[in-house]
């Protein structure tokens, strides 16, 4: 649906996009994650047309940006992370004005106006100014203004931040609800948790560049593949550890009540050979499994800050061998 | 708000001049047309220095105030191109101002209840004051473009608008210094000048066209006849091609089309370079 190839982009001197590559497919409902200053914003504004690349190539439908402007734009829906809203005016009115804008008028535009007010949960506002609306409310009609012209692509910068709880709920419930009409949808967020909860790929960028993207479970399993091995034990602890101790592939152990976590270096061959090991040896092993890692913990690992959160998780042990 | 201030300031400058005449009149019985004449001269130049004085305000805040809100962007993201969202709010700048200048018409005519001027040239007068409102509209709306934030924008405006209208008259009072009588030819500057078109035919209604040569002449300047004979018309249209220039520069600093074009001209050079390696 959406192709960024080695798009770069600079500010002066400042590379803000380097060489990023990106392809979203159609229906993906995509998490765009990065620290501050990675780029996210240069990205999604070049994604929405609102900025054109140094150099590389944006397509979406397989349409690039430089051949029709206006036609590639339409099939964008873009909810910024300010609303973007005009205080002076009626929720309606505003609703209104920007059909006009997307070349839609008359019947038609009261029509997807009212219908996408009532779909927003905004149908007893139309006659409230805008500055009257609470900042929920106000995201919600960012959102119904952005499908104003039925896009088959959406792009939300940050909708879920200053939300109080249940309008983030009601958000994602319609975010889920326009993933499941088919549309794609992209969300760059903080909320890492949001992200995780409701996306099914996900890319990070960090310095410009993205540094890994995918759907979301191959991107954890990936990423998580060097996580330390869990083993939970029933007892026996003492001929368990002198056990791991003679195994080549364990470089490290470290105990916790009755796990022990071991880096294991083997190939997943090796690493089902090893539990095989164990049980055979009457080692009594209740659980054995790789370290679950969070989002978080990944976005953390990809974007230079790995370092420190595996030594703030290491810290947590009772004792290290 | 702004009209009713406006007129309620032309109505009290025209009615207080009217009025000190008739009352002098009363008293000496003698009847001094010129005197209605001047105070219609007086009233004429207000109207449009207030009006030039305003213009800036309508412009300069339409594109940074649209950055400031957020919507500026959202705008891009519709059917509409920088070009239809610039030249839109010029329009609507240009209405709004035109509604100012001609609720003003009514205070023009106070001074001159006893004739002098012909109502067709006070309209005239009008139309030709506006298109310099499109000259200090495009300022407004360049220095909006380039502007940040709206107040940064006002005053870049403001700043422009005096460079415009105060510049030539001091830079041809400095060089008139320097210079010998009559030498001075950086007058012809004066075109660019805002309020020389207003002046040349305000003369030139009241009868005293010859008064425009006198001003010349104070700056050591005397530029032939033809450009003294069609000082207005060329100002008008010197200025309606700065207005152009202006609407044009302040195009061009606007995203996205400034990317666009750089972005195109890559690519071509980008192609070319390969083909000429292929």
């Amino acid at each position: 649906m959406l192709k960024l190839s080695g798009v770069t982009k600079f500010y002066g001197r400042f590379c803000a996009l380097d060489g990023l590559n990106l392809n979203i497919s159609e229906g993906a409902l995509f998490g765009f994650v990065g620290p501050n200053g990675a780029g996210k914003t240069t990205a999604i504004r070049i994604m929405t047309g609102i900025l054109y690349p140094d150099s590389g190539s944006v397509t979406v439908g397989g349409m690039e940006i430089t051949e029709d402007p206006l036609r590639y734009k339409s099939m964008i829906g873009y909810v910024p992370d300010s609303f973007g809203v005009y205080n002076n005016l009626r929720v309606g009115e505003y609703m209104r004005f920007f059909a006009a804008c997307c070349g839609c008028d008359g019947r038609d535009a009261d029509r997807r106006t009212e219908h996408l007010l009532k779909y927003v949960g905004l149908e007893d506002r139309t006659d409230f100014y805008v500055e009257a609306l609470s900042r929920g409310m106000k995201q919600k009609l960012a959102l119904a203004r952005a499908l104003i012209n039925d896009p088959p692509l959406l792009i939300m910068d940050e909708p879920t931040s200053g939300l109080d709880p249940r309008t983030r709920f009601e958000f994602k419930q319609i975010i889920e609800e326009l993933s499941d009409q088919g549309k794609t949808i992209i969300i760059s967020s903080h909320i890492l948790n949001d992200i995780s909860e409701l996306c099914t790929d996900i890319g990070i960028i960090d310095q410009g560049s993205i540094v890994i993207s995918g759907r979301l479970m191959e991107v954890m399993r990936v990423v998580t593949a060097e996580n330390p091995i869990i083993i939970s034990m029933a007892g026996k602890m003492t001929q368990a550890i002198r056990f791991l101790k003679q195994e080549n592939d364990v470089k490290s152990m470290a105990i916790k009540g009755n796990d022990i976590m071991i880096n294991f270096s083997g190939s997943p061959k090796a690493e089902a050979d090893l539990l095989k090991r164990m049980i055979d040896s009457g080692i009594p092993v209740r659980s054995f499994s790789r370290e679950k890692g969070s989002l978080e913990s990944i976005f953390m690992q990809l974007t230079g800050h790995g370092e420190e959160h595996t030594a703030s998780s290491y810290d947590a042990t009772e004792s290290n061998y | 708000m702004l009209m009713m201030v406006v007129n309620a300031i032309l109505f009290v400058v025209g009615l207080a001049g009217s009025s000190s005449i008739i009352l002098s009149m009363k008293q000496n019985y003698n009847m001094n047309y010129g005197a209605f004449l001047r105070v219609y001269q007086s009233v004429v130049l207000l109207d449009y220095l207030l009006i030039l004085f305003i213009a800036p305000v309508f412009t300069a805040g339409s594109i940074s105030g649209e950055r400031e809100r957020g919507t500026f962007d959202l705008l891009l993201t519709t059917n509409l191109t920088t070009t239809d969202i610039l030249l839109e709010k010029l329009a609507s700048a240009v209405i709004s101002m035109s509604m100012v200048a001609v609720s003003g018409l009514p205070a023009l005519l106070v001074p001159l209840m006893f004739g002098g001027v012909h109502i067709q040239s006070v309209i005239f007068l009008l139309l030709i004051m506006m298109a310099e409102a499109v000259l200090a509209l495009s300022i407004g709306m360049f220095a909006s473009c380039i502007g940040r934030t709206s107040v940064r924008s006002i005053a870049i405006a403001y700043a422009l608008t005096a460079a415009v209208t105060a510049g030539p008259v001091i830079l041809a009072a400095i060089i008139g210094a320097f210079v010998p009588a009559g030498q001075n030819r950086s007058v012809i500057l004066f075109a660019v000048d805002p309020l020389l078109p207003v002046i040349a035919i305000l003369l030139d209604q009241i009868g005293e066209s010859r008064e425009l040569e006198v001003l010349f002449r104070l700056f050591k300047g005397m530029p032939d006849s033809g450009f003294l004979r069609h000082a207005a018309l060329i100002s008008v249209l010197t200025q309606a091609g700065m207005s152009f220039g202006f609407i044009m520069c302040a195009l061009i600093s606007i995203m996205p089309q400034k990317s666009l074009i750089r972005f195109r001209r890559r690519k071509v050079e980008k192609e070319e370079s390969s083909g000429y390696n292929g």
